[in-house]
């Protein structure tokens, strides 16, 4: 295991990996601080320019993104109250009336900390649980698969923001584009009029139009942007150490939910960040500092939203299960370098899962120092002006569309999906189940088709592996938690209003 | 979950503190956007399960065809989206006020559309640096941009800045 950790690490000994790791970190807080850009759009966006790179600087890059950008959501949230990616809308509660009481130093410098504590700490997890869970799973069948990717599937259409009615349909609109093609078992084009459509929907121009381009017409939607006004930042370097040895139970408590939040398919790094924020609330010593600038409150909300990037990347690196949307997007990045993730990575390919273990703890002191000795422009990224960012991420679409194929299929595909997001995302119809279930969907029918053969027709495979039986039993509740929870609602309510009644009486 | 439609969508522009340019929305209830996405849903899953029904049974009968697991999936998505539109009636009828959605600049919006449309269709005969340049310059007016200089200097950078990674740095063949 050790032998490994250092094939991991020998992988910078390659220039071109540092400076990738760098690269991404400086493009991660770029896109983290411009409100509305997260680490989806930002993966999605970055996959085009790794086409022709080497797979680890590849894959480094796109970790350094993807953890850097939710390190950046703290600072326009922080700095102008507007929180550059959802998981940092707690920072902001109490970031922002720390930036009004002079102390907007302070308040990144705390966030900026916890960051890439909560990077390290759940890192050290990730290491201690990915790895004998792909040892695990290389005992899995094809039940087992199949369940599993049902669990993922079940867990994200419900945990999945808005309503779980909605969350269902995006989860078929996804799986039904994962039919389309040839057959993989019998060759048979399904639902493909042309021959292009044959290897199916091509995952980066789908993913490009339904998180990139859709926001793209947003951005036109919303029309040219008012001039924020950024605050003086003061004591940015001036936080004692005792500060953090004052927060540590915080800290460790945070890195621990947030990572283990993360490694559950559809819960991610809000709700990691929403949840830590609760806990340190009822668990301070002073809960009515939270919301008028407690730091305790910024240390909980940013160490578990960047801890849940590792847990987010537990079930995806071990299983080949991706547990949010933006580990589906790396999925479509592994692929196009030949790298199937699952529990194989982890013999056939050790140097990949290994070196993503290295680039994240090699990424802590690299994005610290980013962040506080580049506060201040990182700050100024949320004032450029809408028009440009649009007119940036239109363009890079379309050209990594055409680049991934050097042809114009995937640039009509990206147009076209950039048109269905935009209207999916009118009528609330959450995407992350529609990327997942579109990642997924061929493992979930290989998989019971698969089952069905080695039982001859017999359903009884699925239900005679304990393993598999609580694999569907989960995702059966999961689907069932919703109407459970509507019809409590209502029992609720019948018991209040004869409460009501009776007092009357 | 952390998607990236996490806030542009916000605020529009206050008309009251932009004299010069009126800010145009449409406001439409949530419950008939979703009524008329159910419906058109329900064709597009039901022309889908005639497709899937039509594909050849396999050669075991006991294994799974080709279009056994698209029927699944068919029927579970009509089911979905069958409750989703009685769920939308039910509010219709019973609640009096309905949740909104905002349509702000659409004109831009489907100017936007055609422009993404226009210049992605004949990409490969205008070519990488005209097509960026073009796209941008046009995508910024749709979004509002009248600065001249902006106008410019954007697109110019954008232009030549990715074809230097793309082409010069990556080597990605463009027409």
């Amino acid at each position: 295991m050790f032998e490994n950790i250092l094939l991991g690490f020998s992988a910078f000994a390659d220039p071109l990996v540092p400076v990738g790791l760098i690269v991404g970190a400086l493009l991660g807080y770029m896109i983290g601080a411009v409100p509305g850009l997260g680490p989806s759009l930002g993966v999605a966006l970055l996959i085009p320019f790794t086409y022709s790179l080497d797979p680890l600087v590849s894959i480094v890059t796109l970790i350094a993104l993807y953890a850097a950008a939710e390190y950046g959501g703290a600072i326009s949230a922080i700095l102008v109250n507007s929180p550059g990616t959802a998981a940092a809308v707690t920072t902001s509660w109490d970031g922002f009336p720390l930036t009004q009481q002079g102390k907007a130093g302070v308040a990144l410098n705390i966030s900026i900390i916890s960051s890439g504590i909560g990077i390290f700490g759940s890192t050290i997890l990730l290491f201690l649980t990915a790895v004998p869970l792909s040892e695990f799973a290389l005992d899995f069948g094809p039940t087992a698969y199949f369940a599993l990717a049902l669990v993922g599937l079940s867990l994200v259409s419900t945990l999945s923001n808005g309503s779980p009615l909605k969350g269902a349909v995006a989860m078929g609109i996804g799986l039904a584009l994962a039919t389309v093609g040839l057959d993989a078992q019998t060759g048979i084009p399904r639902f493909s009029s042309h021959p292009e459509f044959f290897e199916g929907f091509p995952l980066v121009p789908v993913l490009l139009g339904l998180f990139a381009l859709s926001e793209v017409l947003f951005m036109v939607e919303a029309g040219p942007s008012e001039k924020t006004k950024s605050q003086p930042m003061s004591g940015i370097l001036a936080v004692p150490l005792k500060t953090f040895g004052k927060l540590k139970f915080h800290l460790m408590r945070s890195s621990v939910l947030g990572y283990v939040i993360g490694v559950v398919p559809g819960a991610g790094a809000s709700i990691a960040s929403f949840v830590s924020y609760a806990v340190a609330k009822k668990t301070s010593k002073t809960p009515e500092q939270f919301g008028k600038g407690s730091i305790e409150g910024i240390a909980a909300s940013e160490s578990a939203n960047n801890a849940a990037v590792s847990g987010a990347l537990a079930p995806l690196l071990a299983l080949g299960i991706p547990g949010s949307p933006t580990t589906a997007i790396m999925i479509g990045a592994l692929m196009i370098h030949g790298i199937q993730p699952g529990p194989l990575l982890f013999t056939t390919k050790p140097e990949i899962p290994y070196t993503i273990f290295a680039a994240l703890w090699i990424s802590v002191p690299v994005m610290i120092f980013i962040g506080l000795a580049g506060a201040r422009y990182w700050a100024k990224v949320a004032d450029v002006p809408r028009p440009a960012i649009a007119a940036t991420v239109a363009t890079i679409c379309l050209m990594g569309a055409y680049a991934s194929e050097n042809s114009m299929f995937p640039v009509y595909v990206t147009l076209a999906f950039g048109v269905i997001g935009y209207i999916l995302r009118k009528v609330d119809i959450p995407l992350a189940p529609i990327i997942l279930a579109l990642v997924l969907g061929e493992m979930l029918e290989t998989n019971f088709r698969r089952a069905l053969v080695i039982s001859n027709g017999d359903l009884d495979i699925f239900y005679t592996s304990p393993l598999t039986l609580v694999l569907l039993t989960i995702a059966i509740l999961s689907f069932a938690m919703p109407a459970v929870r509507f019809l409590r609602e209502k029992l609720n309510q019948r018991r209040h209003v004869q409460e009501i009644y009776h007092e009357e009486e | 979950m952390n998607t990236s439609t996490a806030s542009t969508q916000g605020t529009p522009k206050d008309p009251a503190k932009c004299p010069h340019r009126q800010v145009h929305s449409i406001q439409v209830p949530l419950v008939w956007l979703e009524l008329v996405f159910g419906l058109v849903l329900l064709l597009v899953a039901g022309t889908y399960l005639y497709e899937a029904a039509k594909l050849p049974d396999p050669m075991n009968p006991k294994a799974v065809g080709a279009g056994d697991f698209p029927m699944i999936i068919a029927i579970g998505t009509l089911i979905a989206v069958f409750l989703m539109c009685c769920h939308g009636l039910v509010k219709i009828f019973r609640e009096k006020e309905h949740e909104r959605v905002e349509l702000s600049r659409p004109l831009s919006v489907i100017i936007a559309v055609l422009i993404l449309g226009g210049i992605g269709a004949f990409l490969d005969s205008l070519g990488a640096i005209i097509a960026t340049a073009g796209l941008s310059a046009l995508l910024m007016i749709a979004v509002g941009e009248r600065r001249p200089l902006h106008l410019i200097a954007v697109p110019m950078g954008l232009a030549l800045g990715l074809y230097a990674i793309f082409v010069l740095a990556l080597g990605v063949y463009f027409p």
